[in-house]
């Protein structure tokens, strides 16, 4: 009964706030209200003698935004807060301090989000001397939820950087980063919580040396389990880089790079990489690039199938003409790799092609045609009890995309192909996906914006009792509507409705695989005189899961906040 | 022919080709020095005029306040820079010549994308070199420096997000009406990736993706727009930028799950959607379908009404330091 009456009470506020909302759109919009305009807002319109349009008003230095929310969520919080946790009740949302930078040489910027939330970063940047000085600094927090129909605590994400550049030369500079970054993630039985950490911090000198380019860096990284599931591990990498510009039509990048990984109580692993990059320039319409990779890889920690070296090599060629351009490239890629039982080496070799063209149709529509075809020649031998390959021997995409239109309308469609196969095991995926969206402005105060996508999945295999291959790819659409309406000068109001559908045949009858979701978000900003603003959000949300109603939430979610620049 | 004669034949040619294009490229080296560069190798000390006059001559007033307060007028504002450094004539060149032909100054709205590009790196040589940005995927498509960084502020009215932040948009402002100092980006990224990049955007709206839309990420923490920025935001261990978020997952393990774990193979994007999916930890396929697309034999008779890798079977499918079925961590 207290439910039912519950439920009654959220409708009818939910209802009033919507009366409410669209009562203020027309009066905000009304005429009565235009004979009330503010004097700032007459002087904006001036007369057509007027040399220039005037000018926004100067950035001002501080800036508040705070305001009070409302979730009302019925059903499963654990998936409302999957990817963040939005403020419930007062909150501030953002607290910005920028220096007068554009008169100085110095510049000063702090911003804070969210700082009484479980969720909030602090973020600063720091400049002197013109920029010649840089010292950025940011520290972040996030809460999220693994969403399952059972309890788990709440994992976290700590995240702590801090960033330093000092120009040696106009053209050379010295950069070090330090990064902390701390999980503690909690899983659904039987996986066992990641309570993690990972240090990291590198020094680099990167600059003009010569006619070219030099980058000398080193790198550190650790990382530390505090299950002691999995060994803690450092590596360091030392890496040089020259960038030789023979002349502005050719130029050619060498780099060099070595990694030594330990790992507690485990033999050392290395790695050596050696890249060759070229760009020629081949007339002023033409040119051609070249890159070559080697990786020499020592794992003497891995007991099965691993690999001892790879290499790349890759050729491209670009032409453009006046209205259109072509490339085609062409990439070889192989690996040594060594068989589970070390006793023989195969050479797989990759094969790619690719070709882009693009350009334009007429002066408002421009068309891109892209793809490529990968096939895997020499495919490694399997030690495993069925010994036919475990690779993808083709794999293809393929793309055509169309954009364009008028300043008053403008749209784009994409139709995407891709394709796995394995021929040895008579397997093919195929998806098709089409994406299609526009935005019509009838007015200059006025926008309307739609866009679809829908991917369709099929695959087949030598498998065909049920549950097939096919059984398990599912197809998807995803909407979006919305608008945006500059109602006067002062009010703007945006809307969004997104709904995604997850069409599964689903044949182990598993959560989250039949899926539906339907978000309307509604934003009213009316800003008052002397840059203050406020804004009115309301966003009813539902998710359902039509195999385990567990897993369904629903909310209607009001948020009201203020912002101020002094 | 064994693998080592291929190699050291082709080495052989490459550095034949190489030393051919060196040639020829000295000579080329001979010809001036190519627009835009041009403008600036071209002009004498008096070409320069100073920043005060393109405002005061009311020609530029609204471009040259609004450059006022762009996070960009300070670097251009260091009088220890060269003349050719300073004001609006760093980035546009002389502007005497201007005066007595108007067309003669760099326009960032009608040129091409690699003029625009060299005009920015000749202050940006730490983030890039020229050729080095040729070989971007956004310089190979023609994508100009100013399709994503904005040099003069202007204020925008709308979002442009399409509806794409949902959730993030109820804890950070979509629009910035303030400039943004940082990295002078027209927008915050996603808002501004999606603006070309619109069916990955799509795919950060299915039901399972990274935190993007929610402002946890940015796209550039995947992305690295400039290779050769110095000092990347995220490194990249001997696997893939995922196990930096990941680590976990980077191994080495005793027993990897080889061909998938990045030795030899495309490395996590084996298994898994970068953007968004519809299914579950953002994988390719549903449940076993993922398993079975490879381990065909699996299929019908292997435990047909479980997920591999729960309830205690294969959980440790990333890799393995004491099973060799992947079965334990």
């Amino acid at each position: 009964m207290d439910d039912k009456r519950g439920a009654i009470t959220r409708r009818l506020a939910y209802a009033l706030l919507t009366s409410g909302l669209l009562i203020w759109c027309l009066c905000v919009a009304s005429p009565a209200h235009a004979q009330v305009t503010p004097p700032s807002e007459q002087e904006t319109q001036a007369p057509p003698e007027a040399p220039e349009a005037p000018l926004p008003p100067p950035p001002k230095p501080v800036s508040i935004d705070f305001g009070w929310s409302w979730w009302n969520v019925d059903g499963n919080l654990a998936k409302f807060r999957q990817y963040a946790t939005p403020p419930n009740g007062r909150f501030i949302r953002e607290l910005r301090y920028i220096s007068p930078f554009w008169r100085t040489g110095d510049n000063l910027r702090l911003q804070l989000w969210s700082p009484t939330e479980d969720d909030y970063r602090l973020e600063s940047n720091l400049s002197f001397g013109f920029g010649t000085t840089r010292i950025e600094a940011w520290t972040t927090r996030n809460r999220f939820i693994t969403p399952v129909p059972d309890i788990l605590p709440t994992s976290e994400r700590s995240v702590t950087e801090s960033f330093f550049k000092q120009s040696l030369t106009p053209d050379f500079a010295v950069f070090v980063r330090y990064r902390q970054d701390g999980q503690n993630h909690y899983l659904e039985s039987p996986r066992t919580p990641l309570l993690q950490n990972t240090r990291y911090w590198d020094a680099v000198a990167e600059g003009k040396l010569g006619n070219g380019q030099l980058s000398i860096g080193y790198t550190d990284w650790r990382y530390f389990d505090r299950t002691n599931t999995f060994p803690d591990t450092s590596m360091e990498r030392w890496h040089a880089r020259y960038l030789w510009e023979i002349n502005p039509s050719l130029a050619v990048e060498g780099t060099f790079a070595r990694m030594d990984l330990r790992q507690q109580n485990r033999p050392s692993s290395k790695m050596e990489t050696l890249n060759l990059a070229s760009d020629l320039m081949l007339g002023t319409a033409t040119e051609l690039a070249l890159s070559f990779r080697q990786d020499k890889i020592a794992l003497p920690v891995v007991q099965n199938a691993t690999v001892q070296e790879r290499r790349s090599t890759s050729a491209l060629l670009i032409h453009r003409w006046s209205q259109w351009s072509l490339q085609v490239g062409v990439r070889e890629r192989e690996a040594e790799r060594v068989r589970a039982d070390r006793s023989f080496v195969d050479v797989p070799r990759w094969w790619t092609v690719e070709g882009r063209l693009w350009g334009r149709l007429s002066k408002q529509l421009r068309l891109t045609v892209r793809g490529w075809d990968e096939r895997l020649n020499d495919p490694p031998a399997m030690l495993t009890a069925d010994p036919r390959s475990l690779y993808w021997d083709n794999r293809r995409f393929a793309q055509v995309k169309l954009d364009g239109g008028t300043p008053a309308f403008n749209g784009y469609i994409t139709y995407t192909y891709r394709r796995w196969a394995n021929g040895a095991r008579a397997v093919a995926l195929n998806l098709n996906g089409i994406t299609l969206g526009g935005t019509w402005t009838p007015r200059d105060d006025f926008s309307l914006f739609a866009e679809y996508s829908s991917e369709a999945w099929t695959a087949r295999s030598e498998v065909t009792q049920s549950p097939t291959l096919d059984n398990f790819v599912p197809n998807s659409r995803v909407s979006t509507v919305g608008f945006n309406w500059n109602i006067n000068s002062r009010a703007t109001i945006s809307a969004s409705y997104t709904n995604f559908v997850t069409d599964n045949d689903n044949p182990l009858l598993l959560r989250d695989g039949n899926t539906e979701g339907r978000f309307f978000t509604a934003n009213l900003s009316y800003r008052l005189p002397s840059d203050y603003e406020m804004t009115l959000t309301i966003a009813p949300w539902s998710y359902r899961d039509e195999v385990v109603s567990l897993m369904d939430y629903d909310t209607h979610l009001v948020l009201l906040s203020l912002s101020g620049r002094f | 022919m064994n693998v080592q004669k291929r190699w050291l034949c082709l080495s052989a040619v490459a550095l034949a080709l190489l030393a051919a294009v060196t040639v020829v490229a000295e000579k080329e080296q001979q010809k001036a020095t190519p627009y835009p560069l041009s403008l600036f190798a071209k002009a004498t000390p008096d070409d320069y005029m100073g920043e005060k006059d393109c405002a005061e001559a009311g020609c530029h007033y609204p471009h040259a306040d609004n450059f006022n307060r762009s996070p960009h007028a300070p670097f251009v504002r260091n009088p220890k820079l060269p003349v050719d450094k300073q004001g609006c004539e760093a980035c546009h060149g002389p502007a005497n010549p201007h005066l007595e032909d108007p067309s003669k100054i760099f326009s960032y709205s009608q040129s091409k994308p690699a003029d625009i590009a060299a005009m920015c790196l000749r202050c940006h040589a730490d983030t890039m070199r020229l050729s080095q940005w040729h070989r971007t995927q956004h310089g190979k498509a023609d994508v100009a420096c100013t399709a994503c960084h904005q040099i003069h502020w202007q204020p925008h009215k709308e979002p442009p997000a399409r509806g794409l932040i949902n959730l993030g948009s109820l804890r950070s402002p979509q629009t910035e009406k303030e400039p943004q100092p940082r990295r002078l980006l027209k927008f915050d990224d996603p808002i501004l990736c999606s603006q070309c990049h619109q069916r990955q955007a799509n795919e950060f709206r299915l039901n399972f993706h990274h935190p993007v839309p929610e402002r946890r990420l940015e796209c550039s923490e995947c992305h690295e727009p400039h290779p050769s920025k110095a000092a990347q935001k995220r490194f990249r261990p001997i696997k893939e930028m995922c196990v930096s978020c990941h680590p976990d997952k980077a191994g080495p393990f005793t027993y990897e799950h080889d061909p998938v774990a990045g030795w030899s193979g495309e490395g996590c994007t084996e298994c898994h959607r970068a953007h968004g999916s519809q299914n579950p930890k953002l994988l390719n396929a549903f449940s076993r379908g993922l398993c079975t697309q490879c381990h065909t034999d699996k299929s019908a008779t292997h435990y047909p009404g479980r997920t591999c890798w729960m309830v205690g079977c294969h959980a440790a499918v990333h890799g393995s330091n004491s099973d060799a079925l992947l079965r334990r961590p």
